[in-house]
């Protein structure tokens, strides 16, 4: 990959490590709405691409987090402000179906989390270039976004192929 | 930015920390509990059937907040200056390793009840690292000791609901 040959700060293993463990529920939740509706029944299926939001939800929540914690180090207070919006739109994009007379497809519910994990990165990569956040934050988070993303994109293509949009 | 540098030279004094701790920063920690207690409020007044989307929403909100205050452990870790530590990385992420599972245990009684421990359990562990000096600044734990009450209460009240002979 380009990104690791690039001079400079390289991830320290165990963040690295986490990182990646942390890519496996994605990972694992886009090849089974890909490979399985042969053998399971398309409930199951989409009870898959349920835990796969939930857990998306779940990590830009952990990312938000990790914005305040930085933050703190600094003593940034707009960041630390502006960390807790990853969490609400994580929550939003688990609004229960139907609740309130909202209804959100989940072409939209998967399309918040892609767009929240992007604008995220932004900021985060932003963050490591002014010192906010270390070096090697920045590498970490583009690395995993990537795969967040597509791994992301590749449930909703699917869904969006059985009309859930 | 005269807020930083004013907390900054109050480090020395915890006391003098938690008086410099910008308004600000506590009132949005306040406000995440803010939804959790609403929930809790409309719950408690709405018909049943509403009544399962606000449950179901109640526990997402605080399976998020569980993996936020976790990413925070991250964020501190990784801002000490001699780097952050493999058990400080293993701490930030083992809340996200308990609400994954979390979302798929049966039931929201179940769910309610391991959140409402859960919490005051990393609580107790924040205030143990921060007294130990690795942890989040004083401040922090400052306000999450009240939020984490407020959290509490909030989830309390939800699985009081659920428990009413009405819904069993």
């Amino acid at each position: 990959m380009a990104l690791s040959q690039t001079s400079g700060p390289t991830v320290p293993r165990t963040p690295l490590l986490l990182g990646y463990l942390g890519l496996l529920p994605f990972f694992f939740g886009a090849l089974a709405v890909w490979a399985l509706p042969g053998t399971l029944e398309r409930a199951r299926i989409l009870d898959i691409y349920t835990a796969q939001l939930y857990y998306g939800a779940v990590i830009l929540s952990f990312m938000g987090g990790v914005r305040w914690g930085l933050a703190t180090a600094t003593e940034n207070w707009g960041m630390l402000a502006a960390s807790v919006l990853p969490a609400l739109i994580a929550w939003f994009a688990l609004w229960p179906f139907g609740l309130g007379g909202i209804e959100l497809s989940a072409v939209l519910r998967l399309s918040l989390l892609i767009v929240a994990f992007l604008g995220l990165l932004y900021y985060d990569v932003k963050a490591a270039r002014s010192g906010a956040a270390p070096s090697w934050y920045a590498l970490l988070r583009l690395r995993l976004t990537f795969y967040v993303v597509i791994f992301l994109a590749a449930t909703l293509m699917r869904l969006a192929s059985w009309g859930y949009y | 930015m005269t807020d930083a540098a004013a907390a900054r030279t109050h480090d020395a004094d915890p006391a003098a920390a938690r008086k410099g701790l910008p308004q600000s920063a506590a009132l949005l920690a306040y406000a995440g509990a803010l939804p959790l207690l609403i929930l809790a409020i409309i719950g408690w007044t709405v018909a049943p059937g509403l009544a399962d989307g606000i449950t179901a929403f109640t526990i997402a909100y605080a399976i998020a907040l569980l993996a936020f205050f976790g990413g925070v452990r991250w964020g501190v870790a990784v801002m000490r200056a001699d780097g952050p530590s493999f058990a400080q990385l293993i701490g930030a992420v083992m809340p996200v390793f308990m609400a994954a599972p979390l979302m798929f245990v049966a039931g929201p009684v179940t769910q309610l009840a391991l959140l409402s421990v859960i919490f005051p359990a990393l609580l107790i562990d924040d205030l143990r690292t921060t007294r130990k000096g690795v942890g989040a600044p004083t401040w922090y734990l400052g306000v999450r000791t009240p939020l984490t009450i407020v959290l509490e209460l909030a989830l309390l009240a939800t699985l009081a609901r659920l428990l009413m002979p009405t819904y069993a």
